[in-house]
């Protein structure tokens, strides 16, 4: 017989490889060559090649079996040696787990968080086609976005552009006194919307038909929360509510609550028409004050879109004007146009923004997640600080199972699966820790969030994956490093604490300390700030004021009331106002006086007054005088404005010069010194006052200070004597003042609580590191203490080492921090100066509270006898 | 005492005959002769592992040859354990065998 050798496939000699038991490899794969060889002289190549394909698949079954069955024994084994290190070194396990614990529930409540943010508005089924129509308008260069629309603009572009299958509008009527019987409340939560709105938005109606329910003028459609307030166990449909004492309205609809992750929220519809019986003008394209959501064809181009809706509003505005002022129109067609566009309804949580600022929701995603990481990454280097450092200790296992012979691999997987079972158990006291702390996490981040949110399959998979993440990383640095040991050195015992590493541990504490300095120093600025804001002089006062709502017709029975309170003693003044005092939020562009460089276009906030405002709010002239009943033409065509409107104007004072503003040519006859009229975030802008007591909104009563509850007791009664159909209603301007600031407080808040938790955990990791080092200078110090060293000499010894790491980690956070916090402390106009000491402070007070860590342990071996210590081998 | 299978029995049987030149692949071949079928490579190197194991086979390497790729062959011997086992298993077959009468077939 002639043999002949014929190689195999290169792809057969690679399965083989991988496949054959590594013992007998070569030997099985030379049996096979042979055969190999031997059917290829006698039946050719294809069929030999068929053959060991066929070999090799048969071999799979059995190789399968084979490795569980291994890696059963060894994952068994690994098991083993884990728990028994768990359990042997109590105190490191429980310096790891908690602090992975810590800083988990950290990323868990913040995943919490973040995955809502995430869901707003994306229960609408249409979601993918909803938009919201927005507008850049222009002043001076300057852009300033407006989200609110014209109220006639939803039906105009619907009816004019073929891109947009369906458009809504969308206004609250403001607040409505509702009355059913007995039962009356104010419902702030009303919103008028167009018959589409359930069309194109998913609002689903338990009760009533959606196609149908409002399309009558007077018809309702309440949430199930309204429906148990006022009718309880009736059947809501079909009966008849009264609204402000004065309209009949039928309730055609019921609908399921709308959900927290809405930025639509309300709690009842009214058909949009009902706003003509309120009194608002329905046809002016010149005034934004609306929310115009339209629905696209999917295939639509939205610049396209974007641009039809800019000229279409340009064109009716442009009429308007041709109409009315025939001389203003070459002005206005030369201004720049203000730009439309329609903004995903899916992204305006997120990406909203409105006015000069830029200021998005996603911004504070950003920093809220980034901080939780940094936290959790603090736990992680705990865990490999702990790790590398007692290396020693683990040696001479990873000596044996190498010279036994394991692999690099399967040390490597070995310790990986070490730290992800660490950070599995951390995971289970993580989640116990949410369960307990969601109530107070509810109220650090305003949501309303219960225990099943934890369990919704989306949730689970990001808990198993911040944990494998956790493991994975915590793991690394000790899996390589432990795995890379040589035997023969391990096991001869040259193995000390190696200088390479000792290095690492330093700058991975260094990091943990840089991390907790730059969030105390953070904390503390935003804190700052917030004290700041809230205690900025203001321009007026705001204690012992408040503002009642002037809803419905009450405003027709302000004369009188004002009357009636302004005789008595317990109060000290009252006047009225079209705005509340802590936020003046309607401006106009449009303004004209002499001498004007006609390019400029100036915003101008504006709000209608009664007499006497300015001195209620004790605001302080700056020139000129106050309104006055005493001059005729003041409710006429008198202004006030502020320093600000007269620093534009370029005049060094404005009084008596003419102004033409809110439709009227007048003179201002004073100049109000500079307040701040919105949040201190923003700078203040030019203002206008008018005297118009017959349309202000708000009653603003300054009360004398000490008697506030007797005075307050007697406006109640007063007011119920003179409109006895409305419940008395009443704020104070400080509350509301805070509640502005509400967003500052709450990152101010949240910002402690993650420096806290890093400190600690930080700290837990210091204080493992710390008992390592003493542990393993026990010899030393006894030695020391023999020949005559001190106990204080002893814990500056242990200390100064850890000094030495904080005093560094300082070094770095500060210019970090201040970058940082500049950047943050740019979108306010007014802001708190970033002083020295306050770096110096926080950096003084994480090496205070190191050093009580690690003098803790450093005393206790200061004080430990010599004897026991040079006796313990 | 070790017990074998019908499978360990043969390949033990296969390996006596080739005397000390037993390997895989003559041992497929001559099982091939006998029997008039062809085994996989996996149904003959597991038994011949597991007799390893349990002390029937002795083992030893030859040269690598050009026919194999350039890798050495494997031998395989039988022990003096391997033939205890064989004339144990032989004994109980007998035993089993005797006096066992057909009944009458029809055809």
């Amino acid at each position: 017989m002639i043999k002949q050798y014929h190689k195999m496939p290169r792809m057969a000699n690679v399965l083989f490889d991988f496949f054959l038991p590594e013992m007998d490899c070569r030997y099985l794969m030379g049996d096979y060559e042979e055969i190999y060889s031997e059917i290829v002289s006698e039946n050719g190549k294809w069929v030999a090649n068929f053959w060991i394909m066929k070999q090799i698949l048969k071999m799979f079954p059995l190789y399968l079996i084979d490795s569980i069955y291994w890696r059963c024994i060894m994952f068994k084994n690994y098991l083993n040696i884990t728990f028994r290190n768990i359990f042997k070194h109590k105190g490191y396990s429980f310096i790891n787990v908690v602090g992975l614990a810590l800083g988990m529930a950290c990323c868990l409540f913040i995943m919490l968080w973040v995955m809502d943010e995430m869901s707003y508005n994306r229960f609408h089924e249409n979601i993918e086609t909803l938009y919201r129509v927005e507008q850049d308008q222009f002043y001076s260069g300057e852009t300033y976005h407006v989200t609110v629309t014209p109220i006639p603009m939803g039906p105009g572009i619907k009816e004019e552009i073929p891109e947009i299958t369906d458009a809504t509008r969308y206004t609250s009527p403001g607040t409505l006194l509702l009355r059913y019987g007995e039962k009356a409340f104010f419902e702030s939560g009303t919103r008028a919307v167009d018959p589409s709105f359930l069309k194109m938005m998913t609002f689903p109606l338990i009760l009533g038909d959606p196609n149908t329910a409002l399309d009558q003028p007077h018809s309702f459609i309440i949430s199930e929360d309204i429906a148990d307030k006022y009718f309880a166990d009736e059947d809501p449909l079909g009966k008849a509510i009264t609204v402000n004492n004065q309209y009949q309205f039928t309730v055609t609809g019921v609908m399921k609550n709308v959900p927290n992750n809405s930025n639509l929220g309300f709690e009842i519809l009214v058909p949009f028409e009902f706003l003509r019986d309120l009194g608002r003008t329905m046809d002016r394209w010149g005034n934004n004050s609306i929310l115009t959501l339209v629905q696209l064809h999917e295939s639509a181009s939205i610049p396209e879109v974007n641009q039809k809706i800019t000229d279409i509003r340009h064109r009716h505005v442009a009429e308007f004007v041709q109409q009315n002022f025939p001389e203003d129109l070459q002005q206005f067609n030369e201004r720049r146009r203000t730009e439309f566009m329609v903004m995903p309804l899916k992204d305006i949580h997120l990406y909203g923004y409105f006015g000069y600022t830029r200021q998005m929701n996603i911004q504070y995603v950003y920093i809220v997640s980034v901080i939780a990481l940094f936290v959790l990454l603090i736990a992680c280097i705990n865990f490999m600080n702990l790790a590398t450092a007692r290396s020693a200790n683990r040696a001479k296992e990873v000596g044996l199972r190498k010279v036994v012979g394991a692999m690099k691999r399967h040390l490597v997987g070995q310790f990986y699966g070490e730290s992800i079972l660490l950070a599995f158990i951390a995971l289970v006291f993580a989640l116990g820790l949410c369960m307990l702390l969601i109530g107070s996490f509810n109220m650090l981040s305003g949501k309303e969030f219960s225990r099943t949110a934890f369990f919704n399959w989306k949730f689970v998979l990001g808990m198993i994956s911040v944990a494998l993440i956790t493991g994975l990383v915590s793991g690394s640095y000790p899996a390589l490093f432990l795995s890379a040991f040589q035997p023969v050195k391990v096991l001869k015992g040259a193995l000390t604490a190696g200088s390479k590493s000792a290095l690492f541990r330093k700058i991975l504490v260094v990091t943990q300390f840089s991390l907790s300095i730059l969030l105390i120093i953070s904390t503390a600025f935003v804190y700052r700030q917030l004290i700041f804001m809230q205690s900025k002089k203001l321009g007026y006062d705001k204690e012992q004021t408040i503002y009642i709502p002037l809803r419905g017709n009450t405003r027709e029975s302000y004369a009188p009331l004002k009357e009636a309170l302004k005789r008595d003693p317990r109060v000290v003044n009252v006047a009225g106002t079209g705005h509340p005092p802590t936020n003046i939020g309607s401006n106009s562009g449009g303004a004209d006086w002499d001498g004007k460089d006609p390019e400029m276009t100036v915003l101008i906030s504006q709000n209608r007054v009664d007499f006497d405002y300015i001195e209620t709010m004790k605001m302080e002239m700056a020139g000129g005088r106050s309104f006055s009943k005493d001059f005729s033409t003041d409710t006429s065509t008198a202004f006030i404005i502020n320093e600000e409107l007269q620093r534009i104007m370029g005049e060094e004072s404005a009084v008596n010069k003419r102004l033409e503003f809110m439709g009227v040519d007048g003179t201002i006859v004073g100049v109000v010194k500079n307040f701040h009229f919105q949040s201190v975030r923003y700078e203040i802008e030019p203002l206008a006052f008018r005297v118009r007591p017959e349309s202000v909104n708000y009653m603003v009563i300054r009360l004398p200070a000490g008697s506030m509850e007797e005075s307050i007791d007697f406006v109640k009664s007063t007011w119920e004597r003179i409109i006895p159909n409305y419940p008395f209603d009443h704020y104070f301007v400080d509350e509301a003042y805070d509640r502005m600031y509400r967003g500052e407080a709450r990152l101010s808040n949240l910002l402690r609580a993650f420096a806290i938790l890093a400190v600690v955990i930080a700290c837990l990791g210091l204080f493992g590191l710390a008992s390592f080092t003493a542990e393993q200078r026990t010899k030393e110090i006894g030695v020391r203490k023999v020949l005559g060293a001190s106990a204080p000499g002893i814990v500056f010894l242990l200390s100064k080492e850890f000094t030495k790491w904080v005093v560094v980690a300082n070094i770095i956070a500060w210019p970090v921090a201040y970058l940082v916090l500049r950047k943050w402390l740019q979108d306010f106009a007014y802001r708190t100066e970033l002083v020295w000491w306050v770096f110096v402070g926080s950096g003084v007070l994480a090496l205070v509270v190191a050093l009580l860590t690690v003098s803790f342990q450093a005393i206790r071996s200061a004080f430990t006898n010599p004897a026991d210590a040079l006796r313990y081998e | 005492m070790v017990l074998l299978t019908r499978q360990e029995e043969q390949i033990l049987l296969v390996i006596h005959h080739l005397g000390n030149t037993a390997y895989l692949v003559n041992i497929r071949s001559l099982l091939k002769e006998i029997t008039g079928k062809y085994l996989d490579v996996g149904t003959i190197y597991v038994p011949l592992k597991r007799l390893h194991q349990k002390g029937c086979l002795d083992t030893r390497y030859g040269e690598p040859t050009a026919m194999r790729g350039g890798k050495a062959i494997k031998y395989y011997s039988l022990t003096a354990k391997g033939y205890e086992a064989l004339a144990e298993t032989r004994r109980i077959q007998e035993k089993l065998w005797d006096g066992v009468r057909f009944p009458a077939l029809k055809f």
